[in-house]
């Protein structure tokens, strides 16, 4: 884990400062079938390719941002903030 | 104004006193050193290691290490803009990200400035006391770079002079403030928990590289408050 | 003086007014100070430096450079050094390896014999039948691998860890990178350059005036404040990139934004029979023990080369006084004087050796001949057929194609911040290295923002003379003629026919080779064995060399000591800030988490029996905190927790659960309600970093309007607690501490001794307890006054084991300890906490079906003869079937039984249900009790 992530607040950082917080996901809320749930819960799309995931700066800032990296290349192409991502739940 | 009397070393465990007295955790290890402490604001702060002269020195010679736990600390969250301090009074202001600050102010109590703060923000703000949360640490002199570079993968050259930002010190997360005098000085905030580990592992290094410790008298003479 | 140390010569490195003597396997050497192992072996006339790998067989110094196998020794005790680099120190004790009784007199020498016994993968083959054979045999062939033994004694030098950041790191202090660090430095960049020797200067330092040609590039680089860290190497190359270096004194970690790496070229051997014998080197050896350290390595030499360099190498060796035939692959060549005093032999190359503890004659004729004139020598030199070094570069991500002209693999294909210069990228002359480092030395600088249009222009003009120089290579034939072992790799004694067999058995690529023979992975990890590797794979599998690619790079590229790896380790531990009172107080303490916290002071019985007749304090300042504040503070608190705090009042405390949204138990703790707005929560100690985690990560993807921080650090904590805590708590505050003013699950702010705090009355032990939460800092004054009040009612301090004991009285749950990743609520005996009324929170869909279903298992308390405490672990059995587990087990004084929780089949969970706890062949009786052992209706604790 010796690539650099650009934390949107404090800019490029090894990426040991960070904690990986996974891919996004779409929260199963108290409505959802016990498929939707399950899926929520225990699948991930897992792409090879570009994902879109949540990391922490915890070592630095200690905000939660989200990064598009390409789990290929270990590449991240950006970074944001979550309220400048389109709404999800 | 504050009051300050000098006394002697602490070399046995502290007795209660009627009126309570804060302490650095790691008071204790400083006490071990040879320090000279004196009584400041309700502080009890290391003055001195025993050669003010002798420590001065190591700024330009190497590096020196500070306990500078021993001030006011004031944390601002949330929709801070509003918040913060207009003008100096002593404040220190660490910015780190648009929804963070650090505050910090000589040695003496913050309760009233916090709740002016907390006032003056409103509700889309948080201003705590977090005097007690931090020890701090002022790491100075001309062999600083080789002190971070044994403490850190994060790279100091990217701070500028006055700016503030979090960083990993000896394997702990900080707040860091870059605040050069005539020779370059970092100070470091750490949470108190921690107190004793960093401040053994960054002397530890100082140490290796020819530096030491050094008290508030001789930080101050060189221009440092 | 030796008779083979030469008179003093313009380029040496050795200093001979300081005499030194060391010991080689109990013959004294007198070398002087800047002679190396090696050269002070070769002054000594030690011909044998070590025995090989598996067969055992002779070898001498080959290459001075660090690059080959044939020199580990073990010096003062530590093995696998490299003899031709190190330097000699006074009374220095060499040993030398892998021979017994002798490396002169080896009784492994037999192995020779009987190689063809043990091809490569032979252990995969032989000695499998009759099977109880291979358990006798094994231990025999493990203790003849490996070379040299661990040293006993514990190992406590410093190393550091150091991380450098520059605009540009040059990797490699021969000429091309000098020039680069330079141009690159002098353009304003931020440069640091490693090279591994101990002296910068790459080749140069083994060629006639290269010494001092070297010194004044290292000048120019250090004056314009190029780091020059020598004595460094460069290991491996990491996603950033990010190289790592290292030397016996520290690990670097080095992230450069533009990285050049002028790596140099590895001269090769030539593949023929009997080609690894003692006095067989390449000519950086021999340049570098003629010159540098100026020892004559024989007599009689004969160089093999296809360029005009090796002509200097064989004039050093005749000016030197060695009688020198040059033995020239190539047909013609242009007449120059120095060819003409050597009187050379043209198209011809080496086809054998002779000999068997030295070189003592080589056979020379045209390739492919079937004998040849021999010619008697003690020397032979192969010079000239270097292979660009690209390892390090590989790393990066760069890839390599094969050039027809450098009879070479070449860096192709850079990424952006990567550049290669001189050997490495193909240059065979110093003057073109120096030019392609200067050009790469501009572009990083440029690159990083240190541009300028005269560096442009340079730029322009350098690239046209970079381009490709030297004349074209010819390569020895891929093998040689006749009998006698032809080694491809001298790390691991792998030889032609060998890798021929191995490719005959199926493994016909370049990969598959390498991890069958173990080729290329040896110490040298392919510095002198690629080549022929390659060219012998493709021999065999009917490829050329440009089809057959070198095999993937890899880290390390050098050895590392494994001390430099482990290197400075800081694990950081946290302490309360009441520490020295319980060193003080005499505790023993134990890890919990990363913290430290006193285990017990006195005794735990005797602590446990303070805090139920009298009063007791234990520091809890390890508890996780938060301050969670804002308008929509108990929106947050509602949809994390299972419980209703929306309607808490101020100044109340209410115990709760965080759950996931598979209905499992994360955590527990207490919220307090400080304000409309404001809330103090408490979590487990050691859950706390993950905690912070998972609150402030609901609160970003929600995006609700509050703020929380951690205040773990901000406020110590202690416990009073006992019968007697209430009087202890009037003599610390002028506050009203009645009942009624401070009520069972109720918090008030008040001051105590004279600190501002925050009170919480709550139960964890079972008795009347106060815990009071006060800024950090006056933690020893809050300690020492509580512990002085306490004294005339016989207070006691008390530490972990104790709060144990006397929680479990109380079946109090520890969540992580008495819960798991699988357990809910319900089963928990937590489900009073579930509102499954409220519109949402965590986990509610999964409780929604678990509540239905009811639990399958249920966490209960249970009692058993106080004789014999089980393990925690313990099994619970029904007629031989494991059916639950003991999660908690303490003898109780205080109710003289032994009590524990387990988790039972949810039938069981009836009062007096008896069942089995087996743990190793022991069984034990219990009894479920529902009810806490101590104290049931639970009124000490509301007193």
């Amino acid at each position: 884990m010796t690539f650099v992530i650009a934390c949107p607040n404090c800019g490029p950082r090894e990426a040991l400062e960070f904690s990986f917080g996974g891919e996004t996901t779409r929260r199963a809320g108290p409505e959802a079938s016990e498929q939707e749930l399950a899926g929520y819960l225990f699948f991930r799309d897992n792409v090879m390719g570009r994902q879109i995931e949540w990391w922490l700066h915890r070592d630095g800032c200690r905000k939660w941002f989200l990064a598009e990296r390409n789990t290929m290349t270990n590449q991240i192409e950006r970074t944001f903030w979550p309220h400048e991502r389109g709404r999800t739940a | 104004m504050t009051e300050s009397t000098v006394t002697e070393a602490i070399p046995t465990p502290s007795r209660p006193s009627a009126d309570p007295v804060m302490r650095s955790p790691a008071t204790r290890l400083h006490a071990e050193l040879g320090a000279k402490f004196s009584l400041e604001a309700g502080w009890e702060l290391p003055a001195s290691y025993g050669d003010t002269e002798g420590e001065r020195s190591l700024l330009r010679e190497s590096v020196a290490v500070a306990d500078i736990t021993a001030r006011g600390k004031i944390d601002a969250r949330g929709r801070i803009d509003a918040a913060l301090p207009v003008g100096g009074d002593g404040d220190l202001v660490a910015r780190i990200a648009d929804d963070w600050a650090l505050i910090f102010a000589p040695p003496g109590p913050v309760g009233s400035r916090v709740r002016e703060l907390e006032a003056r923000a409103g509700s889309g703000a948080m201003v705590t006391d977090v005097t007690h949360q931090y020890v701090g640490f002022a790491l100075a002199g001309a062999g600083l770079g080789d002190l971070l570079a044994r403490l850190t993968g994060w790279d100091p050259s990217t701070l500028a002079p006055g700016q503030a930002t979090g960083a990993p010190i000896a394997e702990v997360r900080a707040a860091v403030i870059r605040r050069d005098l005539a020779f370059p000085v970092l100070e470091a905030y750490v949470d108190s928990s921690f107190g004793r580990f960093a401040w053994g592992a960054i002397l530890d290094v100082a140490r290796r590289l020819g530096g030491g410790p050094i008290g508030w008298d001789a930080l101050r003479a060189e221009g440092w408050s | 003086m030796s008779a083979r140390r030469l008179p003093e010569g313009p380029d040496e490195a050795i200093l001979r007014d300081r005499p030194v003597t060391i010991e080689v396997d109990s013959k004294l050497i007198h070398c002087f100070e800047g002679d190396t192992v090696g050269s002070a072996m070769a002054v000594g006339g030690i011909t044998i430096t070590g025995r090989s790998f598996k067969y055992h067989r002779p070898r001498g110094l080959q290459c001075m450079t660090g690059n080959c196998p044939n020199c580990l020794v073990t010096v003062d005790g530590i093995p696998n050094v490299r003899a031709c680099t190190e330097p000699v120190r006074g009374a220095m004790k060499v040993v030398r390896q892998n021979a017994w009784p002798s490396v002169g007199a080896d009784i492994h020498g037999w192995l020779n014999f009987w190689s063809f016994m043990m091809p490569p993968g032979f252990y995969y083959k032989v000695f499998h039948r009759p099977r109880w054979a291979w358990h006798a045999v094994e231990p025999l062939i493990r203790s003849k691998a490996g070379l040299g033994f661990a040293p006993e004694e514990e190992d406590h030098r410093t190393r550091e860890r150091i991380s450098l950041h520059a605009d540009v790191l040059v990797v490699g202090g021969g000429p091309a990178g000098l020039a680069a660090a330079t141009e690159a430095a002098s353009a304003g960049a931020n440069v640091v350059l490693l090279e591994q020797r101990r002296e910068a200067g790459g080749h140069l330092l083994g060629e006639p005036g290269g010494r001092v040609r070297a010194a004044g590039l290292v000048s120019a680089a250090t004056d314009v404040g190029v780091k020059l860290l020598s004595g460094t190497a460069a290991f491996g190359v990491f996603d950033g990139p990010i190289v790592a270096g290292w030397n016996p004194d520290a690990l670097y970690r080095i992230r450069a934004r533009h990285v050049v790496f002028a790596t140099g070229a590895i001269e090769q051997p030539a593949v023929f029979p009997d080609n690894d014998l003692p006095g067989i080197m390449l000519s950086s050896a021999v340049d570098l023990l003629v010159n540098r350290f100026r020892v004559l390595p024989g007599r009689k030499a004969v160089v093999l080369t296809a360029s005009d360099g090796g002509y200097g190498t064989a004039e050093s060796l005749q000016r030197a006084g060695a009688s020198v035939r040059v033995v020239d692959l190539r047909g013609e060549v242009g007449p120059t004087p120095t060819m003409a005093g050597l009187a050379p032999v043209l198209g011809a190359t080496i086809l054998r050796a002779h000999g068997r503890r030295r070189v003592r004659a080589v056979e020379v004729g045209p390739p492919g001949a079937s004998g040849g004139r021999k010619i008697p020598c003690d020397l032979v030199v192969l010079a000239g057929f270097a292979v660009p070094s690209t390892n390090l570069l590989s790393m990066t991500g760069a890839k390599v194609e094969f050039d027809d002209h450098a009879q070479a693999f070449l860096p192709v294909d850079l990424p952006p911040t990567v550049h290669a210069a001189g050997a490495v990228a193909g240059s065979r002359t110093t003057d073109g290295a120096i030019t392609q480092g200067r050009l790469a030395g501009l572009e990083a600088a440029a690159a990083v923002g240190h541009g300028s249009a005269a560096a442009s222009e340079r730029v322009g003009l350098l690239r046209l003379q970079a381009a490709a120089d030297g004349d074209p290579v010819v390569l020895p034939p891929e093998t040689g003629l006749g009998k006698g072992k032809q080694f491809a790799c001298l790390c691991m004694d792998v030889t032609n026919k060998e890798l021929k067999f191995a490719v005959e058995e199926g493994f016909d690529s370049m990969e598959l080779l390498k991890r069958y023979t173990t080729i290329t992975m040896g110490p040298c990890q392919g510095k002198g064995c690629m080549l022929a590797s390659q060219r012998l794979c493709g021999k065999a599998t009917g490829h050329t060399l440009a089809e057959t690619r070198p095999t993937t790079a890899r880290p390390p590229w050098t050895p590392v000591e494994l001390g430099t790896l482990a290197g400075e380790r800081r694990s950081p531990r946290k302490e309360t800030t009441m520490h020295d009172v319980h060193v003080d107080a005499g505790a023993e303490f134990m890890w919990a988490a990363d913290w430290r916290r006193p285990h017990h002071y006195s005794t735990p019985g005797r602590e446990v029996e303070a805090v139920r007749q009298r009063v007791g304090l234990i520091d809890v300042s390890t508890l996780g905190k938060f301050r969670v504040k804002g308008p929509q503070a108990s929106d947050l608190l509602e949809r994390l927790y299972p419980n209703r705090f929306g309607d808490m009042k101020i100044g109340r405390v209410r115990y709760g659960a965080m759950l996931n949204d598979e209905g499992v138990i994360l955590d527990d703790g207490t919220v307090c309600r400080l304000t409309e707005d404001e809330f103090f929560v408490t979590v487990t100690t050691g859950n706390t970093a993950a905690l912070e985690r998972w609150m402030t990560w609901w609160l970003a993807d929600w995006g609700l309007d509050l703020r929380v921080l951690n205040v773990t650090a901000a406020y110590a904590a202690v416990n009073l607690g006992g019968p007697d805590s209430r009087k202890v708590m009037e003599k610390l505050t002028d506050a009203d501490v009645s009942k009624e003013a401070v009520p069972y699950m109720g918090c008030v702010p008040m001051d105590v001794a004279g600190v501002p705090s925050l009170v919480l009355r709550i139960g964890f032990v079972g008795e009347l307890s106060y815990e009071i939460h006060f800024p950090s800092m006056y933690g020893e004054h809050v300690w020492d006054a509580t512990m002085e009040a306490g004294e005339e009612f016989g207070i006691e301090p008390f530490g972990l084991e104790a709060q144990r004991i006397l929680r479990l009285e109380k079946q109090h749950v520890l969540v992580g300890q008495d819960t798991d990743a699988e357990s809910d609520p319900y089963e928990a005996g937590l489900g009073w906490m579930v509102k499954l009324d409220k519109p949402d929170f965590l986990g509610k869909r999964a409780l929604i079906d678990l509540e239905a279903a009811g639990p399958a298992e249920r966490l209960v308390g249970w009692t058993a003869d106080p004789s014999i405490v089980p393990p925690e672990g313990s099994s619970v059995v029904h007629e031989g079937v494991w059916v639950g587990r003991v999660t908690s087990a303490r003898r109780s004084a205080t109710t003289g039984k032994t009590v524990g929780l387990a988790w039972v089949p949810a039938g069981w969970a009836q009062e007096g249900t008896h069942f089995d706890i087996q743990f190793g062949t022991v069984t034990i009786h219990a009894t479920v009790a529902l009810k806490p052992f101590y104290d049931p209706e639970g009124t000490r604790l509301r007193s």
